[in-house]
């Protein structure tokens, strides 16, 4: 079911013209993979999505319901967002960081619900950040961090989970760790995920449907097979790309080639 | 909320209550008339219905009750209602600029409201409003002027950029400053009374300021206390409170507005009391953590009761000369803050 749409969707910053009419459809329980090369929108493109930025032009839907109409709790609701990285500044708990993501279902000082606390440990189990529930954001590592605030997208219940480039900051185990994690999002929980990612590789491990962009429009879309060739890549990125078929998983790998 | 070892927090409440309490009867009771805490808490409870009938001040002279009712207590309530105000304020403008360093006046408050005070000395009228003095009415406008004019400056397309509003608030405090110093210069008889000024003091404090601060700072703060947790939420950035339902762009407008207001009252009645809105949160938030729901209430009361204690001693130490406050905010302040800074392992701040 067609769950999230974005209409020729326009944006800038001041007179820069980054999102130059961009339509992408999402449908519920897929993991989406956004690539393009540094400065195409992809980021852009996701903070329009959740609201943060207003386009100039087109619209946001969830539900045929256009984002505009609703006010910021209700789209929290429906939407959640993971930064690339998360620097809350002020050291609460993991369970406090986890708990926000409850904000939406609450108005003023209106304390939590036992509904409220049960979403909280789920996530918390679903992410294994239980044993991390007292210990300062501040202490934690990256990959604890991330899994922190994935925990906290999870507790927000909502059916749509945006990720801003949630690995690039990891080492490849924590990578996987959180990947997976998302994957499965996906695949058990059925999320909407979508996820911008800077590593080909990745997008063609964890993605079901990949969006190319490039220059703040939609260059291609498809499946990775369809996406991730050498010819689509060198034409995007300005680089000479070699492609294979990995014979072990049988998944796309995409080395760069070195211009020396 | 979570099961660490927290500190029960309606005891917390309860004992600071109590500590101020203890406060506003001691600073009564203290000065060149000395009253004495037992005397001055008779007097106090007289006033008070039903406890009253048990009272009996007729052995005291009359002038006691004069002393406190008419000349200590609006001082005391004074000191307690700008205590609460910068304190809460300093909470809220580092909570939602995410910076340590902010404080009430980092938005230019302060030098708009010297600048103001400075014009109203040399040009030296006479005129009162509501018994107040034109002073205040100076402060005000240049406090709120400066502020507005901050928010014009850094109001981009109708978004907030943090450091856009710092940045501007530096400049624009710059401006004043430069102005204030030109009018030092050209003015040197008035130059004694606006240093002393910027330095802040209760002196001036009467019912009638009393009777404009305190609906200023009580809803002020009633309103700040009423957004502690989107406080939380807004702490986290931008970016991730509107991905959590919170209007970022509305809150903050918000929150700027009140705690303008209740700076700006506090500043035009009693001057640029320093250090108080910067160090009453980070030393309140080495116990609290930074959960602003704690954060901010422990904050008021705390802030009341040191501002209240610091003028006392101000008025006290030297009687009948009078200290500027801002001095003793920072003597008795800093050491005990700095203290704190050493024996606590925990990062307040990242």
């Amino acid at each position: 079911m067609k769950i999230l749409k974005a209409e020729n969707l326009h944006f800038s910053y001041g007179k820069n013209e980054v999102l130059k009419g961009v339509s992408m459809n999402f449908y519920q329980g897929t993991f989406y993979g956004i690539i393009g090369p540094n400065g195409c929108g992809k980021s852009t493109f996701l903070k329009n999505l959740y609201g943060y930025f207003t386009p100039s032009e087109g619209n946001v839907s969830v539900y045929d319901k256009n984002i505009k109409s609703m006010n910021a709790r209700k789209r929290a609701k429906l939407i959640a967002y993971v930064p690339q990285e998360t620097n809350t500044g002020f050291d609460f708990s993991v369970y406090d960081v986890i708990a926000m993501g409850r904000n939406p279902y609450h108005s003023g000082l209106q304390p939590m619900s036992a509904e409220d606390h049960d979403k909280i440990i789920e996530a918390m189990e679903e992410t294994s950040t239980i044993h991390l529930k007292d210990k300062s954001i501040n202490e934690l590592s990256g990959g604890e961090k991330q899994r922190t605030i994935l925990a906290r997208a999870f507790a927000q219940d909502s059916e749509i989970i945006l990720m801003d480039e949630p690995v690039s900051m990891l080492d490849i185990n924590h990578q996987v760790e959180i990947m997976d994690l998302a994957r499965s999002l996906a695949d058990k929980n059925y999320k909407t995920i979508v996820c911008v990612l800077h590593d080909l590789n990745l997008a063609a491990q964890y993605a079901q449907h990949i969006f190319l962009m490039s220059d703040g429009k939609l260059a291609k879309s498809g499946m990775p097979d369809e996406v991730l060739t050498k010819e689509i890549l060198t034409g995007v990125y300005g680089v000479s790309v070699k492609v294979d078929n990995d014979p072990v998983t049988g998944l796309k790998t995409i080395v760069p080639l070195s211009r020396l | 909320m979570s099961k660490k070892k927290q500190p029960a927090y309606p005891i917390i409440y309860l004992v600071l209550f109590g500590a101020l309490v203890a406060a506003v009867v001691f600073s009564a009771g203290t000065g060149s008339a000395n009253i004495g805490f037992l005397n001055s808490l008779k007097i106090l409870l007289s006033k008070v219905p039903l406890v009253n009938k048990l009272i009996d001040i007729s052995s005291m002279p009359a002038s006691y009750s004069t002393i406190i009712f008419s000349i200590r207590l609006p001082r005391i309530i004074a000191s307690v209602l700008c205590g609460t105000g910068l304190s809460i304020c300093g909470v809220v403008f580092q909570g939602m600029f995410r910076n340590p360093m902010a404080d009430p006046y980092i938005l230019g408050i302060s030098s708009g409201a010297v600048l103001g005070a400075a014009l109203a000395f040399v040009t030296g009228t006479q005129a009162t409003l509501f018994n107040l003095g034109l002073v205040p009415l100076y402060a005000f406008i240049g406090a709120i002027a400066a502020t507005t004019l901050v928010y014009l400056i850094a109001q981009k397309s109708g978004r907030l950029v943090t450091n856009t509003l710092i940045l501007s608030g530096i400049a624009i405090g710059f401006l004043c400053s430069s102005f204030i110093s030109l009018i030092i210069i050209a003015s040197r008889e008035q130059a004694q009374r606006i240093i002393f000024w910027t330095m802040g003091s209760m002196t001036g404090s009467s019912w009638q300021t009393v009777l404009v601060m305190l609906p200023f700072i009580f809803i002020g703060t009633i309103i700040l206390l009423l957004n502690s947790r989107n406080l939380n939420i807004l702490s986290t950035g931008d970016e991730t409170a509107v991905s959590l339902g919170i209007n970022a762009g509305l809150m903050k407008k918000l929150l700027l507005i009140v705690a303008s207001m209740i700076t700006a009252v506090s500043v035009c009645f009693c001057g640029t009391i320093g250090f108080v809105g910067l160090i009453v949160p980070h030393a309140v938030r080495f116990i609290t953590g930074p959960d602003h729901r704690k954060l901010m209430p422990v904050s008021a009361l705390s802030g009341a009761i040191f501002l209240l204690l610091c003028d006392t001693v101000a008025r006290t130490l030297f009687a009948p000369t009078e200290l500027p406050i801002g001095i003793l905010t920072s003597l008795l302040g800093v050491p005990f803050f700095i203290s704190l800074l050493i024996r606590s392992k925990r990062r307040a701040l990242a």
